[in-house]
């Protein structure tokens, strides 16, 4: 008997890349929210895209805004359909479209500037941007997504342990998450804790499992089906792998 | 203009590195854990990247198990076994959290093990001991035997071990409570039949509760565990079955449980708790090829030694006596200080 969920993923149908996909004859309400939510989640790494692509900090703030609101306002389904299995692609590949369309335009001040679907904050923004490591706007976009998530995971967890009182804790042992499992002493953790050593034992592990269902969860709200949570799943751990 | 370089940190020799990879720390990573770590932890082979499929064994689905068990609200599926599915419930009259197994749903309709079922649950509810799961319950609903059962919010002396083997205090701190579990249920007539680290649970003050105490002879034998998402699995030799499946714990099992199943007694529980102390200190079951002793702790590895005898009168009589042995052998009989350390042996 294990006292721990099955199931650590959402249903597919129920995650917020599914229900934006399958709006797929006109967007619904759900469709809407969830595809603001997920862009309010993912703003920084398309703005460093934008960055990185040689637009300085005012011009990419309004083009990254205005995107957001053509995505938010018009048929942003319509393009969707080759990349439908991953929001991930999809945001990058109409983003290059819309980049694209503004820079032959050059109007991107007054199509999008003055509407704030997503909280842009310039000074935050640029403060981020000035210590990102030399990549290409592509390479910088895929590891700032998944730094993205990994930074929606921990908020999660930390939320989670708020919750019940239990912050020391989590502070305490955030740090087992990154060591392997014959790297952490548990006789010394129990002493910072003040638990015995089978309970610090327990805690340790429900943290390290916790984490794992929560970045799969984060993951599985971008993806339409499980094939595509694997290979999404596969690319995080490929972008983040690569030391900086 | 493309500026690759623009932002790059203007003092390098400045960065902070992970203490652990020596990595340049991403400056604005999650509280500054160093991301490549963290995936290589906990999502670092392929294996790892899919959820392990527990078993093809039809589970019931909540809502098709709800109706059935109105008294009940049905929270979460929680895994399924060899035994049976378990699920989290609540008991709506009293607020209280408990666990639903539901026993080999597929054998449900059978006449024969419900009758066998009944009779044993009966021994299981006199069970009342503070290391054994309490079962509340038990009885038949929408064609499933069923028990109703202590909810242990903790995880699986299984899991445990895969945090990396114990010290001899830590473990000697869990043996003896599993063998005062052990001892009351054989004074009540009841060999477990399956001890293993699956069964052996810990709550969050590290409370030890042993569960699933003489299911095997009803039900047979166990489903081995699937391996833990992001956790290397430890090398279970389990038997493959026609179905390509691993059945059962042989490792556990005492030499006269796999010759004779229906002979064995109390001494079958002595046995495998012997090899559960052995894998709790060396982090590995026992390999007739390997040398323990460089792994464990000699006392306590003497008391698992002594444990897992092949002839059954050659290990403790009782398992009191396990307990008196593993706690001398360590020298906390009594409240003293264990002094028998992995790093010391």
């Amino acid at each position: 008997m294990s006292h721990s969920p099955l199931h650590s993923t959402p249903r597919f149908a129920t995650t917020r890349w599914s229900i934006i996909a399958a709006a797929c004859h006109g967007p619904t309400l759900a469709a809407d929210a969830a595809l603001e939510a997920l862009c309010r989640a993912y703003w920084y790494p398309l703005y460093a895209y934008v960055r990185r692509t040689g637009h300085a900090p005012a011009d990419a703030q309004d083009l990254t805004q205005a995107f957001f609101t053509r995505l938010l306002e018009k048929s942003w389904l319509r393009d969707a359909l080759p990349e439908r299995g991953r929001f991930r692609s999809f945001l990058l590949m109409a983003l290059k479209r819309f980049l694209a369309k503004e820079w032959r335009r050059e109007n991107a001040r007054k199509r999008g500037g003055a509407l704030t679907f997503v909280p842009l904050d310039a000074a935050e923004a640029e403060s981020r941007y000035a210590i990102e490591p030399s990549l290409g706007p592509d390479e910088m976009f895929e590891r700032r997504w998944a730094l993205t998530l990994l930074d929606r995971g921990f908020a999660v967890l930390a939320e989670e342990y708020a919750s019940e009182g239990r912050s020391d804790e989590f502070e305490r042992l955030r740090s087992h998450l990154t060591a392997r499992r014959d790297e952490i002493d548990y006789d010394a953790t129990a002493s910072s804790l003040g638990l015995s050593p089978g309970a610090a034992r327990v805690a340790v592990h429900r943290l390290r499992k916790r984490f794992r269902e929560v970045i799969r969860h984060e993951i599985a709200e971008t993806v339409a089906d499980e094939a595509a949570l694997a290979d999404e799943l596969r690319h995080f751990v490929q972008v983040l792998g690569q030391r900086a | 203009m493309t500026s690759f370089n623009a932002g790059a940190p203007a003092t390098p020799d400045a960065t902070p590195r992970c203490s652990r990879c020596g990595a340049a720390l991403v400056l604005d990573a999650p509280s500054g854990v160093c991301p490549a770590c963290l995936v290589s932890v906990h999502f670092g082979t392929e294996a790892d990247l899919s959820e392990p499929a527990v078993t093809d064994k039809p589970t019931p689905s909540i809502e098709e198990i709800a109706p059935h068990f109105p008294n009940l609200e049905i929270m979460s599926c929680l895994g399924r076994g060899g035994m049976g599915v378990v699920y989290k419930a609540r008991q709506k009259a009293l607020g209280r959290l408990v666990a639903l197994k539901l026993l080999a749903p597929e054998r449900g309709s059978d006449p024969a093990f419900a009758g066998r079922f009944a009779r044993e649950a009966q021994a299981l509810a006199r069970l009342d001991h503070p290391n054994i799961v309490t079962v509340y319950d038990s009885g038949q609903a929408g064609g499933w035997c069923y028990l109703l059962m202590e909810f242990v919010d903790g995880v699986t002396l299984r899991h445990l071990i895969h945090g990396g083997r114990m010290s001899a205090r830590e473990a000697l701190t869990i043996v003896p409570r599993i063998c005062d579990a052990l001892q009351f249920a054989h004074d009540h007539g009841i060999v477990h039949r399956d001890i293993k680290p699956e069964n052996i649970l810990l709550d969050q003050r590290g409370q030890v509760k042993v569960a699933d105490f003489g299911l095997a002879k009803l039900v047979g034998p166990a489903w081995e565990a699937p391996p833990i998402a992001g956790e290397p699995s430890l090398d279970f030799a389990g038997d493959l079955t026609e179905a390509g499946k691993i059945m059962g714990t042989p490792r556990y099992m005492a030499p006269e449980q796999r010759e004779d199943p229906d002979a064995v007694d109390h001494r079958a529980d002595i046995y495998a708790l012997g090899v559960v102390l052995y894998q709790m200190l060396t982090g590995e079951l026992p390999d007739e090829k390997k040398t323990p002793a460089a792994l464990a702790p000699r006392a306590a590895g003497c008391a698992a030694r002594r444990g897992r005898a092949a002839r059954p009168r050659k290990r403790p009589r009782f398992a009191l006596r396990q307990r008196d042995r593993v706690q001398d052998r360590a020298g906390i009989r009594g409240g003293r200080a264990a002094s028998s350390d992995p790093a010391a042996a």
